[in-house]
């Protein structure tokens, strides 16, 4: 009986797939029929022995797209989701279509992109052999609440079986392995970029996660990413099995384990950890780590994540940045800002979510647009342009110098007809093809 | 001189809430006054809290909550005298929470420092979030703002708001306390900022106490179009 259910739910998902890719419609709607038919289908499955998931606030899908990438140029199969399907139904769909009617995966690699809230859910019926944590961030905290509160959830998605390879230089994930055996972290040496002062808006490493009590950093390499311990009890920044050994952002490249060199225009050490995330995936999958450092060198992301445009005479750099994430903004504002020549910056916040709604603008009080008040020009704009302005207003950054357009292709005429300089563009996902479908020509940069 | 003590400015600061003080030393230095900030957190001790004439507390998560509370607790007196002399506080998110009689969590009962009589039961299953709008009795305007919680306040007589829109999932259809010269709220981030109705309103209660006599009007008109901003978006949903 359990047999002919699995068959039937495999081959009635199968069909449903199939149909939904001819009619466009997403990825979800299958797995979660088979799930209504087959609630516990997924622990019925027979997976490849290698499981490998990824979670964590930022990175998740650019870390995935660089995972399953080395894998298939390494000769395996790999099957994994994209952005979008990361929930228990996008996930049982993947795994369905990889399977034989049978119940049995045909992939050697699973690969799953879990998002950090629903993974407690997928993995109460099997567990990934590696799970990869890669950072805790504010991030949505609209839906999110705040980062412990995603930390607990994600505990709750841990089993003992499991090995979790976690990103030791963030104390808020570095937690998980706290006294616990199968754990492997990967992590950053000290690197001539690093700060001895957390000088941003807040922050979340300053106090334990375990005993509340002051922490000491050694170095930040950004936020609260860096090296840290307690200065109560005796949390620490642990030892890493991968270690970013170099970094250089002028020649464009990294060494991993003083040994692996990695070739990317990267715009800071932020976009490193999901390299070096990986790296260590694919180690753990058994693949030469010399074939890992050649594949992650020649590769370059889908995501679209800087965009090079053309702006009528006005030349610039799109930023995709990521709205209630702080970080992420901070971190763009950095680019800008090491530009030596004199450049403007037009920030973008028209839609808070692409997701769902809200008006919520509180992150913008924890974002540093302090650091702006080195650029030439600064334009705001989109539906919350007055939010920007009243934050800006508290910069210390004269009032002459920002520019305010609700509409964006008034925004755009503006910078057209008035400015001569380079173009930073600082948006999130949501709000940046509102943008580019008015310029003139883009390219996705690295 | 009006004196402003910014308490755990650096742990109970989770969603902006740092704005509040930011717009209050502004606001008031357009008003010609004064401003000296006071910051203190976990690893201070606290003296004299009646010679601040303001005292601001944000929101954090529920444990970094509880450490402060814990720290809190031994200056409690201090808190009641500052409070009974009309020491105007601002505590929001679940910082006011800590005022009550006790915050029962998932892992036990938390005294709490008992400057009311309410109660705060906390979960650890659901996530509170909302975008709201409110109203409070002495001012006809409205405020917005967002709630992001996951507990319940029992037994509280006097609340500050009253939730009459909402976009979202919150179990509140009040909120706050408002007591004396206390206001606390639910509302994360940067509240005064947000409502500029709401910040007069504030600001001419330090000046009662003060006893300054004029109030200036000042027009804020980002914070203004920002407000109507978020009015009209939050009302085409409601």
């Amino acid at each position: 009986m359990k047999k002919l259910r699995l068959f039937l739910t495999i081959l009635i998902c199968k069909l449903l797939r199939f149909m939904a890719k001819l009619i466009g419609r997403g990825s979800s709607l299958p797995g979660a029929i088979a799930l209504k038919l087959y609630p516990s289908i997924l622990s019925q499955i027979k997976l490849p022995e290698t499981v490998i998931a990824v979670t964590g606030s930022n990175g998740k899908t650019s870390t995935v797209e660089m995972i399953a990438n080395v894998i298939e140029k390494a000769g395996k199969t790999v099957a994994y989701n994209r952005e979008g399907s990361n929930q228990i139904e996008g996930v049982t769909t993947l795994i369905i279509a990889d399977c034989t009617l049978g119940g049995k995966m045909r992939s050697e690699v699973l690969l799953l992109e879990s998002d950090e809230r629903y993974a407690r859910h997928t993995f109460k019926y099997f567990h990934p052999k590696y799970y990869i944590i890669n950072n805790l961030y504010r991030d949505q905290l609209t839906r999110n609440g705040h980062p412990e509160w995603v930390y607990d959830v994600i505990g709750q998605s841990i089993y003992d079986d499991m090995t979790l390879v976690i990103n030791g230089d963030d104390p808020l994930v570095t937690r998980f392995g706290y006294h616990r055996d199968n754990v492997f972290y990967f992590g950053a040496d000290h690197l001539k970029e690093d700060k001895t002062v957390n000088d941003s808006i807040y922050d979340d490493g300053k106090y334990c996660p375990v005993c509340y009590h002051p922490m000491k950093y050694d170095y930040y390499h950004y936020n609260h990413i860096g090296s840290y311990h307690c200065t109560h009890c005796d949390y620490h920044r642990p030892e890493t099995r991968w270690t970013l050994t170099e970094a250089d952002l002028e020649k464009g490249y990294i060494v991993i384990d003083n040994e692996y060199k990695i070739e990317l225009s990267f715009t800071s050490i932020y976009h490193c950890y999901n390299t070096l995330a990986a790296f260590a995936a694919c180690d753990l999958a058994g693949i030469d780590r010399s074939i890992i450092a050649r594949e992650l060198s020649s590769y370059s992301l889908h995501s679209g994540r800087i965009q090079k445009f053309e702006l009528g005479k006005i030349r610039g750099t799109l930023l995709a940045s990521k709205h209630e994430n702080s970080i992420s903004y901070d971190r763009s504002i950095d680019v800008a800002i090491t530009n030596p020549d004199k450049v403007n910056v037009m920030i973008i916040v028209d839609a808070v979510s692409r997701k769902y709604f809200t008006s919520e603008t509180s992150w913008l009080w924890d974002i540093d647009f302090e650091k702006l008040s080195s650029v030439n020009r600064i334009i705001l704009a989109g539906r919350y342009c007055n939010d920007l302005a009243v934050r800006f207003e508290f910069t210390g950054i004269p009032a002459d110098r920002i520019s305010l357009f609700v509409d964006i292709p008034a925004a755009c005429e503006y910078i057209k007809e008035k400015t001569d300089e380079y173009l930073y563009v600082i948006t999130c996902f949501s709000d940046m093809n509102k943008f580019l479908n008015l310029t003139d020509r883009t390219e996705v940069g690295s | 001189m009006i004196r402003i003590l910014h308490l755990y400015y650096d742990i109970m600061n989770l969603y902006g809430d740092n704005g509040n003080v930011r717009f209050l030393e502004k606001a008031l230095k357009d008003q010609k006054q004064e401003v000296e900030i006071t910051r203190k957190t976990l690893t201070d001790t606290l003296d004299d809290l009646d010679q601040y004439d303001v005292i601001y507390c944000g929101s954090s998560t529920e444990r970094r909550r509880t450490a402060c509370l814990k720290h809190l607790l031994p200056y409690r007196d201090l808190l009641k005298k500052a409070y009974e002399n009309d020491r105007v506080f601002l505590f929001t998110g679940n910082s006011y929470e800590m005022m009550g009689k006790t915050i029962e969590t998932p892992e036990g009962v938390l005294e709490g420092i008992g400057l009311f009589d309410f109660r705060t039961i906390e979960q650890s299953e659901t996530r509170y979030t909302s975008d709201v709008i409110v109203s409070c009795a002495e001012i006809k305007e409205k405020s917005v703002g967002f709630i992001n919680k996951c507990s319940k306040v029992i037994d509280n007589d006097h609340p500050l708001f009253k939730v009459v829109g909402k976009v979202g999932n919150t179990n509140s259809e009040q909120d706050g306390i408002h007591l004396r010269n206390f206001f606390g709220t639910q509302l994360i981030g940067p509240l005064l900022i947000k409502n500029p109705y709401f910040a007069r309103y504030f600001i001419k209660t330090v000046f009662k106490l003060k006893g300054i006599p004029v109030y200036r009007d000042i027009e804020y008109p980002h914070m203004l179009k920002a407000y109507n901003t978020t009015m009209t978006e939050l009302s085409k949903d409601i």
